[in-house]
């Protein structure tokens, strides 16, 4: 490590409040610290110099960011803005939004020297249970690391918070044929949409079956001497069966929710030995839950039997209808792939050549597919007429497919700019 | 021949129903009109005796032109199958519809019963025997069926077993009644409206709204009533030289117990409530979801149904012994009652409450949503009404006349 690199490390380290002796005797030092500004949030997780933020200004709110201007998000957008790139809080509102967040929770991790196995995974990701507040909150990471020595197939992953990545020296090992080491910025494992609920839509319920008619009343019979004859009044109606009851509808599958959000990254590297990859990418959007399905029409009740009376041959009574099948119920609309951030990348130009950023779209989920139809309920004999069987629930929406994060290499675009998903199933991807 | 009187019956009954089709399994004959039925019938009885068996009086058989009812009709053709009066056309023409008729015959020169000997058959049996030997602990049962027994002599030996007689005419039990008809639960409340965030999106506004209370369960089905016991009929037993072994006999009769009412369905479950309607998220706070809606109530247990009434005899019980014997003939007529009611169900259970809606997005200083109660479970429903027990029926009258 340079000192230039040392000066840095220990510098950050005391942004964090990360004591010097314990990092000089190898200690891993984490801690969960609350900045109480912006200006706090952005001396503490932004390493970038005053050119590096007026050029990222300059595209920070390409057309993917600038399309969720009027949302929710937009106002984070405009917060981190101050913090990675030359942003400021001019209006009003964003202030008072900015202000609804501070002070920020943020989970710092300084280590002097640090190897990652084969194929090991640092996820240095943090939820709001540390501080006992909702995971919807807006979480950094601060990851300060002198030197980092990745085995092949190793990453440095981060799960849906803001994330800065300072190294000093990064040695990412391996040659040709090997895995690839990998810094992974993904989206939170949950949905941060307006609703609530599990990712994946829930399976309607089912609708109940249609209770089955009654047995038509049976003559009251004697027997005689030379055959039956009737006891009581001869009521016809009574022989006959009575109908089946309809099923119930099935219920509409629920909604899957939209994926989880890849949120801002800034990854600075001060020098890089070997090929690095970063992976940027948004939630799968949730499935949307099947329709219940329809509930069985419930059967006709057969007509009593007839009988022949010394008055007269009665006939039997006529069998109920079969009920009518319930609907299955529409399929759950699927969640739409989670919104990305960008990520910046610094890195020396000498180094960068051998840094690969991927992109991955996030894919909509895939919509639930309707009930089936209730069957109708079978007819009562004789005579009786079976029900209609119900109709097939339709399918929900499938979700819409979001374009991967923008990765930018030294300020310039390493992916594409794109506010929809390409239509081929192919990520994005560019080695600079 | 050592029985002359047998085998004089025979005679005339195998001379009746000669060129009949006869069943080789039941021994049934298949009788093609009324007065091949009629031959049969005068046949199976001694000289003197079918006389005595029916007794209504030719004043009581109603007029032919206005007394249409079927049993109006069926005492006039009875009356004209054992010779007691003549036959009007419009009762031949409803009479004769019902043919072609089975008739079970059996005639054995030597007849040994052991157990229980039972007579059930759709038509009239006619039993024809030389010496009828009951054995100690026989008895026989006859249910439902017109009957004409003759026998030239009895070896009784022994007696029937506890609680049974020497000849028990008998009726049948109507059948109980079916269970009421199985009743679904009711309904799922409806969901409780979704909360909502302010015109402009950033500030929660209103909560989920609570969940509908899930509908009452479906009252259970009535038990369905018991069925009319079916009756007794004519019937006559002869012993035309006496019987030996024990020194009385014994004769019982009982008309048809109604058939047990059906026992009620329990009520169907309450419905579940209704989720409460999910909060929201609306930028950066997040409204609370709506509490579960009550489970339904259950329903009412289905009610017993009613027992089924008792019938009165439908022929009367003629015993022809010797006249030094008549006396040793015990008789026991004994009404029956009508069935008893069926069991009411018991309530529906409740229905269970909806779960709370989910919470819209925490945040520090803002309203969280929080997860919304569950709603509590519906009430029992009530228990069926008994069914009403019905009307008892009449005994047959029983004769015992000399030969």
């Amino acid at each position: 490590m340079t000192a230039a690199a040392l000066d840095e490390f220990l510098g950050v380290a005391a942004l964090a409040g990360h004591e010097p002796a314990r990092l000089e005797s190898g200690e891993q030092v984490v801690s969960y610290a609350l900045l109480p500004t912006v200006e706090d949030v952005r001396r503490v997780m932004s390493r970038a110099t005053a050119e590096q933020r007026r050029l990222r200004q300059e595209t920070f709110f390409h057309p993917a960011i600038a399309a969720r201007r009027r949302l929710g998000q937009g106002m984070h957008d405009r917060g981190e803005a101050v913090v990675f790139a030359g942003g400021t809080t001019e209006s009003e509102l964003d202030r008072y939004g900015i202000a609804r967040h501070m002070p920020a929770h943020v989970k710092a991790i300084s280590v002097r020297e640090k190897s990652l196995r084969p194929g090991e995974v640092w996820d240095v990701s943090v939820r709001g249970a540390i501080w006992g507040i909702d995971d919807l909150e807006e979480l950094y990471v601060l990851v300060n690391v002198g030197t980092l020595r990745m085995a092949p197939g190793s990453s440095v992953a981060v799960h849906g918070n803001v994330f800065s990545f300072c190294c000093g020296t990064l040695v990412a090992e391996g040659g040709e044929g090997d895995e690839p080491c990998t810094i992974e910025v993904g989206a939170t494992p949950f949905s941060v949409d307006a609703r609530s609920g599990p990712l994946h839509g829930t399976a309607g319920r089912h609708g109940t079956r249609g209770d089955d008619g009654a047995r038509g009343i049976p003559l009251v019979t004697e027997r005689t001497i030379i055959g039956l004859k009737l006891l009581g009044e001869l009521d016809e109606r009574a022989m006959r069966g009575a109908p089946g009851a309809s099923g119930t509808d099935g219920a509409r599958g629920g909604d899957g929710r939209n994926g989880g959000m890849a949120k801002i990254a800034e990854i600075t590297l001060r020098r890089l030995h070997g090929r690095l990859t970063v992976v940027a990418r948004g939630g799968s959007g949730g499935n949307g839950g099947r329709g219940g399905d329809g509930g069985d029409g419930g059967s006709g009740g057969d007509g009593a039997p007839g009988a022949k009376l010394i008055r007269g041959d009665i006939a039997p009574g006529r069998g109920g209808d079969g009920g009518r099948g319930g609907d299955g119920g529409r399929g759950g609309d699927a969640g739409h792939g989670g919104v990305s951030s960008s990520v910046y990348v610094v890195a020396p130009p000498e180094d960068a050549s051998r840094i690969t950023c991927i992109a991955h779209r996030a894919d909509g989920g895939r919509p639930g597919t309707g009930g089936a139809a209730g069957r109708g309920g079978a007819a009562g004999a004789p005579g009786g007429t079976a029900g209609e069987s119900g109709r097939a629930g339709r399918s929900g929406r499938p979700g819409r497919t979001r374009p991967g994060p923008v990765i930018f290499l030294n300020e310039l675009p390493a992916t594409p700019f794109v506010t929809s998903a390409p239509s081929s199933n192919s990520d994005r991807k560019a080695t600079s | 021949m050592s029985n002359p009187d047998f085998f004089a019956r025979q005679a005339r009954i195998e001379d009746a129903i000669a060129g009949l089709p006869r069943n080789p399994d039941t021994g049934a004959v298949t009788v093609p009109n009324l007065d091949k039925l009629k031959a049969i019938l005068i046949a199976g009885a001694i000289p003197g005796v079918r006389e005595k068996i029916f007794f209504s009086k030719p004043e009581d058989l109603g007029d032919p032109n206005s007394d249409r009812s079927e049993a109006d009709i069926v005492a006039r053709v009875t009356a004209y199958l054992y010779d007691r009066a003549p036959l009007n056309h419009w009762d031949r023409d409803v009479a004769e519809r019902m043919f072609p008729l089975d008739v079970f015959y059996e005639s054995l020169e030597d007849k040994v019963i052991n157990g229980n000997f039972v007579v059930d058959s759709s038509g009239a049996a006619v039993y024809n025997w030389g010496t009828l030997t009951m054995n100690d602990q026989s008895w026989i049962s006859v249910y439902n069926t017109t009957l004409t027994m003759t026998a030239t002599s009895l070896i009784r030996n022994g007696s029937a077993p506890a609680g049974q007689y020497d000849f028990n005419i008998l009726g049948k039990t109507g059948t109980t009644g079916n269970t009421g008809a199985t009743v679904g639960a009711g309904g799922v409340g409806n969901q409780g409206s979704r909360g909502s965030c302010d015109g402009g999106g950033g500030i929660g506004e209103e909560n989920g709204g609570p969940g509908g209370t899930g509908a009452t369960g479906t009252a259970g089905g009535s038990g369905f009533p018991g069925a009319t016991g079916s009756p007794s009929l004519a019937a006559s037993i002869t012993f035309t030289t006496g019987w030996t072994g024990a020194a009385n006999l014994t004769v019982t009769t009982r008309s048809g117990t109604g058939g047990a009412g059906g026992n009620g369905s329990p009520g169907g479950a309450g419905g579940t409530g209704g989720s409460g309607g999910d909060g929201v998220t609306c930028a950066c706070e997040g409204t609370g979801g709506g509490n579960g809606g009550n489970g339904g109530r259950g329903g009412t247990g289905g009610a017993g149904g009613n027992g089924g009434n008792a019938v009165n005899a439908n022929g009367t019980v003629s015993i022809f012994v010797p006249a030094a014997l008549v006396a040793k003939i015990t008789s026991q007529p004994s009404p029956v009652p009508g069935g008893s009611p069926g069991t009411p169900a018991s309530g529906g259970p409740g229905g269970a409450g909806g779960g709370g809606g989910g919470g819209g997005k925490h945040h520090g200083g803002g309203g969280g949503g929080s997860q919304g109660a569950t709603g509590p479970g519906g009430g029992q429903g009530t228990g069926g009404q008994g069914g009403g027990t019905q009307n008892p029926g009449n005994p047959a009258t029983i004769t015992v006349s000399p030969v």
